[in-house]
């Protein structure tokens, strides 16, 4: 109430200082054109602070609502930054559209693939389809290889993926759990041994498919200095690293993050990379418990947060 | 003088003596078509039908013997007359009579078959013309028609086993048949340049110009451009050999149904050839007899040209892009355009820059370890791996689901136990 209040006499104030500055502009003009232009500009600022309040109290509700679900869900915890989310999705969207102009070179018999490049309008476009893909997926490994160097979060995550003894513990400690040899499970840190494997994937992939894939797309330049065999087997090692690729991606990643049943079907962390503190705490404890200490050990910088 | 005679005699005589007039002296077209002429002339046959016995005036005086009279070829005519005998045009066109007698035709016609022509079938009665007036039956234009008369006719197909008369009339839609039906081109073949007119004989007789072995020779005789480079390629070398299994140019071309390489449907476009040429290279018993390399269809297939030819990209390479088409070699002979030192200029005329290493392994390439064994070694490892990998993905997953599973029903049984 009092607020209102406040506002109210927020709003007189300012019509009064208007009312002011009104009357010292307007004192040339005849009485008659004077009052009707105050009453407009009365009229326009009434509107005015109206919208104003209108949009306060929205964003009010807003706050208070998330407010109320932070409570529920506690703190969200950003897992994946801006950078890394948009090389996430630029990643995707070349690996989805070389796989579906490249499969159907590798499986030209399989009843969907003439249908697939049916639906570029032939094999010369596919191809070229192709080719964007691959220029995506190279701009993506370079801009990773920048990211991993320049900055801070890169650098931390890429010593954080290196496989350590911790890892095959998990693994080991990880089966015992499914067979139900013990209750205990593995604490995984930031990065989960099946998210190492996950990244590690991606790394070796894009080596070989985009080293091999440039010696077919500048056969001829290649050949320049190298015999036709060098071709013929960038040729095989692109079609079996594409299936090898296709099957980690459909097989590994999409249970992992897709049909495993705590996720079904998916999450949207790919979008806005946060997880919630129960998340945290469930699938990454380690890093949960390793801010709360950084937290505690170092209370100014939390409270200047 | 005769004719005058006739005339006075004719006009001024009874019928009786008119008869004994003609007995003496031939009767002229006038004498003839004093029945003839009539419109409504015919006779009974003995099936129950009737046969007209009109002869058309105007018809008979455009045709190449209308200049001569009825007694020319009606050598026993008389006025008025019974059955005559048989009209023999051998009488003047003596060669022609010997080659039809010695053809498919003749002997059959010889046999008593009436269905097959004699002369008056293909060049007709009192119309004939020569061939080179447009309105002859035997005009190049029209022969195709001639022929299809009674080579598109079902019954007369089946009644003497021959092709299905779909065969034939195949021809209409062929490249030679559209050309003279629709161009209306007096150079393109019609049925008579491949098969003969009097001496027509069946393909598979020696002495047919259709016969195997003949073909070369008889498509070289307006192609001969082609049939020069032809005798001189390995399939050229084998056919005069007598190498039955080399082929001929309607083994890859096709007979009557001939049509251009820039059609979809020929065996040789683009789209096709590697099917037809792999007819005879992808069969086991030719490249074994002949010691030709084997796989050559899938090794073709497994490549970016074989996939992309299937999909239609027709600038890709097929079979004679590389091995040429009339003029094919082996690639052991140095004019060879698949010969190793010629690699890099066949392969430039899709590929600009292409050098020596084009030459640097196979083009068809065979995966074994023999023949490629870098490729072999690189599939060998990902069959090894991807095999590893696929097999731990599942049972990382089975396990985790079997896990997730176990879990749930223990934690419902347990709960049961706590409520107990």
């Amino acid at each position: 109430m009092a607020e209102k209040d406040q506002r109210i006499a927020d709003g007189e104030a300012v019509e009064k200082e208007i009312e002011a500055a009104l009357a010292e502009r307007l004192s040339g003009l005849p009485s008659e054109q004077a009052d009707a232009v105050r009453d407009k500009i009365r009229r326009r600022v009434q509107e005015e602070v109206e919208r104003e309040l209108r949009i306060r109290a929205a964003s009010d509700r807003k706050e208070a609502r998330e407010k109320e679900k932070q409570v529920e869900e506690g703190e969200k915890f950003v897992r994946f930054n801006r950078n890394f989310r948009f090389q996430h999705m630029v990643m995707f969207t070349s690996v989805i559209l070389l796989i579906i102009t490249g499969m159907p070179l590798k499986f030209p018999d399989f009843v969907l693939s003439r249908f697939v490049i049916g639906f570029w309008g032939g094999i010369q476009n596919s191809t070229i389809v192709h080719r964007i893909g691959a220029g995506m997926l190279i701009y993506f490994m370079v801009h990773h290889f920048l990211y991993t160097v320049l900055t801070r979060d890169g650098r931390r995550d890429f010593v954080l993926m290196i496989p350590g003894l911790k890892d095959a513990r998990d693994i080991a400690l990880n089966v015992r759990h499914f067979l139900g040899k013990t209750s205990e499970r593995p604490r995984f840190g930031r990065f989960s041994y099946i998210e190492k494997f996950d990244y590690w994937a991606v790394y070796w992939g894009c080596v070989i498919m985009i080293g091999s894939g440039l010696f077919l797309w500048f056969e001829t330049d290649v050949m320049q200095f190298l015999p036709k065999y060098a071709i013929d087997m960038a040729h095989e090692m692109h079609s079996d690293e594409a299936l090898l690729a296709t099957l980690a991606i459909v097989i590994w990643h999409f249970y992992n993050v897709h049909f495993n049943p705590d996720r079904f079907p998916g999450t949207l962390l790919w979008w806005h990379g946060r997880l919630t503190e129960h998340e945290m705490k469930e699938e990454h404890p380690l890093e949960y418990e390793e801010i709360m200490a950084r937290r505690a050990g170092k209370p100014p910088e939390v409270a200047g947060q | 003088m005769i004719r005058h005679h006739l005339a006075a005699a004719l006009a001024g005589a009874a019928l009786l003596s008119a008869g004994l007039a003609a007995a003496a002296v031939p009767p002229g077209v006038n004498d003839c078509l004093e029945c003839h002429g009539d419109k409504s002339i015919e006779k009974t046959l003995p099936g129950g039908g009737t046969l007209s016995l009109y002869v058309d005036l105007q018809a008979y005086r455009r045709s190449v013997h209308g200049n001569s009279g009825c007694a020319t070829c009606h050598v026993d005519a008389k006025a008025p007359h019974e059955k005559l005998g048989k009209v023999s045009c051998g009488r003047c066109h003596a060669d022609a009579a010997k080659s039809y007698a010695g053809s498919s035709h003749g002997k059959l016609r010889a046999k008593g078959v009436t269905d097959v022509p004699g002369c008056d079938g293909c060049h007709g009665k009192h119309d004939i013309r020569k061939s080179a007036d447009p309105a002859s039956r035997t005009f190049r234009l029209n022969i195709a028609a001639t022929c299809l008369r009674c080579h598109k006719d079902r019954a007369i197909e089946q009644k003497y086993n021959l092709p299905d008369q779909k065969v034939m009339i195949a021809y209409e839609q062929s490249v030679h048949g559209m050309a003279s039906r629709k161009a209306g081109l007096t150079g393109s073949a019609v049925c008579s340049d491949c098969h003969g007119n009097h001496g027509i004989l069946p393909g598979d007789d020696p002495k047919s110009a259709t016969f195997r072995q003949n073909i070369p020779t008889l498509c070289g005789k307006c192609h001969s451009g082609i049939l020069e480079k032809y005798e001189r390629s390995v399939h050229g070398k084998g056919m005069r050999a007598g190498i039955a299994e080399s082929p001929v140019c309607t083994d890859c071309h096709g007979e009557h149904t001939i049509s251009k390489v820039s059609d979809p449907n020929s065996p040789v476009s683009a789209r096709n050839i590697p099917k037809t040429c792999t007819g005879c290279h992808d069969k086991e018993a030719i490249s074994s007899r002949y010691a030709l390399p084997k796989k050559r269809f899938s090794s073709y297939m497994d490549s970016f040209h074989g996939i992309a030819v299937e999909y239609g990209m027709t600038k890709a390479a097929n079979c004679s892009s590389c091995h040429g088409v009339h003029d094919i070699l082996p690639s052991s002979d140095p004019a060879s355009s698949v010969n190793k030192a010629n690699l890099p200029r066949t392969c430039g005329k899709c590929h600009p820059k292409a050098g020596p290493n084009f030459a640097k392994g196979s083009v068809h390439v065979e995966v074994t370890a023999a023949k490629a064994l870098g490729v072999f070694a690189i599939r060998m490892f990902y069959i090894i791996f991807i095999s590893a990998l696929v097999v731990l993905f599942v049972l990382h997953v089975g396990l985790e689901l079997y896990g997730r599973w176990r879990e749930k029903k223990e934690g419902a049984s347990g709960g049961k136990g706590g409520a107990q």
